[in-house]
């Protein structure tokens, strides 16, 4: 579970552009760099590093962290 | 409203993303959008329109909704997600602008409407955002409002195209900020004050380079140069809230080149004609004779919009202007045929051969 919340974090600061301080702050819209193409480009770093496919209801339930974390469980742990 | 509330738009933009990074992050003939002209009647007069409005060149025609219905089938079959709505200038015939919106299916694109926001108010702006409006673009042309009022040809104009970003952007809209960017103003002091302006209110700005097309025919000298595309690239890096269609936009070091998205991003015009972009006026088809598969297919025909290019063909590549759009009266409204252009090519080709064999 660390190691997950680690690898997700990485990809928040480095698609978000944020500070790890931060990175639990932040939600869909909350900051410029995560709009839409922001969220594609989230969700596409998340399926390469965790070679996954996320179905689409998950992509658009992902609005922070957390979430995030919870929806990426089940694929993480199914493969 | 955002692409990612649209979960059909959504997919298609997963998809695109996914086919663009399959290619070395080059746009390909993968589509993109469609960029429809439903009708040409304009209270504007600007001094650089593309598609001629000013000269009142048919402005009575327009796409009627069962066309425009059967058009946006066809091209949510394409994979096209994004759907620009544009004349003219639509805010002048309302009810035909909802109808239009109505016959869209606008769940399955992400739908703009390109305005000069004359005639844009709270109510239309409600409307709009009901009827699945996601994004508005209203060009400025200047951080002084006496400028942008002399180039539109009508004062007032400044302060109504301000008005409507911030209308919209109180209906839930994303609104976006056009530049049309040349050699005349690309590394000025307004430009950059109009992109403080834009990220300051939280806007997207979209960057048009000025192409020698329309009102602006066989005008080279308005098309940017080498240091002012890397001057933009500057000001993409530190206003990362910039735009323009030739750039990826997944790119996070916001350096890399999707490529000029000729047939990627198809124009139809109130005729019916469809052009390979807004500015590059070579005709590939007609919606009311063909589907638009088949008019892709012509276009992609055309090795120049086949093959890769880094540069903006109308508005960067002067050897293509010189060679493409600078016959004399071509307008949108009499755009070259591809065909013909295949075919000329063909015959210079077939002559260069000839002449180089006999040398």
């Amino acid at each position: 579970m660390e190691v997950l919340r680690n690898k997700i974090e990485d990809i928040f600061m480095s698609v978000f552009e944020v500070a790890n301080e931060d990175v639990d702050q932040i939600s869909y819209q909350s900051v410029p760099t995560w709009d839409s193409i922001g969220h594609m480009i989230m969700v596409s770093e998340l399926e390469a590093a965790f070679e996954i496919s996320i179905d689409m209801d998950d992509v658009i339930v992902i609005s922070n962290l957390e979430t995030c974390i919870e929806k990426l469980q089940k694929y993480v742990q199914s493969t | 409203m955002a692409l990612i509330d649209k979960p059909k738009v959504f997919q298609k933009f997963k998809d695109f993303h996914s086919k663009v990074k399959a290619n070395n992050g080059k746009i390909g003939h993968n589509h993109r959008g469609l960029d429809v002209n439903l009708n040409n009647a304009c209270n504007l007069r600007c001094e650089h329109c593309f598609t001629n409005s000013p000269l009142g060149d048919h402005v009575k025609e327009y796409i009627p909704a069962d066309v425009i219905a059967r058009v946006s089938d066809e091209a949510h079959e394409l994979g096209v997600f994004e759907f620009d709505l544009q004349g003219g200038e639509l805010l002048l015939n309302k009810p035909r602008l909802y109808e239009t919106l109505e016959a869209i299916g606008t769940d399955r694109f992400y739908t703009y409407v390109t305005t000069n926001g004359f005639h844009m108010d709270s109510d239309t702006a409600s409307q709009l955002k009901k009827l699945g409006v996601d994004r508005v673009s209203v060009s400025i042309d200047s951080i002084d409002p006496s400028v942008h009022d002399s180039f539109r040809g009508k004062k007032g104009s400044w302060e109504k195209a301000l008005a409507a970003l911030a209308l919209v952007q109180d209906a839930g809209i994303d609104p976006y900020l056009n530049i049309t960017v040349g050699r005349y103003n690309a590394q000025s002091e307004d430009v950059r004050a109009l992109l403080e302006l834009s990220r300051d209110q939280k806007y997207t700005t979209l960057i048009n380079v000025a192409t020698p097309a329309g009102m602006w025919q066989k005008l080279d000298e308005i098309m940017i140069n080498d240091a002012d595309r890397a001057y933009l690239i500057e000001m993409r890096k530190q206003y990362k809230n910039i735009l323009r269609n030739l750039w990826d936009p997944f790119d996070r070091s916001r350096e890399a080149v999707l490529g000029c998205n000729t047939v990627n991003r198809m124009y139809i015009t109130p005729l019916g004609d469809v052009l390979a972009c807004p500015y590059v006026h070579i005709k590939i088809g007609n919606v009311y004779e063909e589907s638009l598969r088949e008019i892709r297919d012509k276009g992609f025909s055309f090795s120049k919009f086949s093959d890769h290019s880094e540069l903006c063909l109308a508005g960067e590549d002067r050897s293509f202007v010189n060679r493409y759009m600078s016959d004399a009266g071509t307008s949108i409204f009499n755009p070259v045929d591809v065909n013909d252009i295949i075919k000329r090519d063909d015959s210079a080709s077939r002559a260069e051969q000839i002449t180089h064999k006999m040398l």
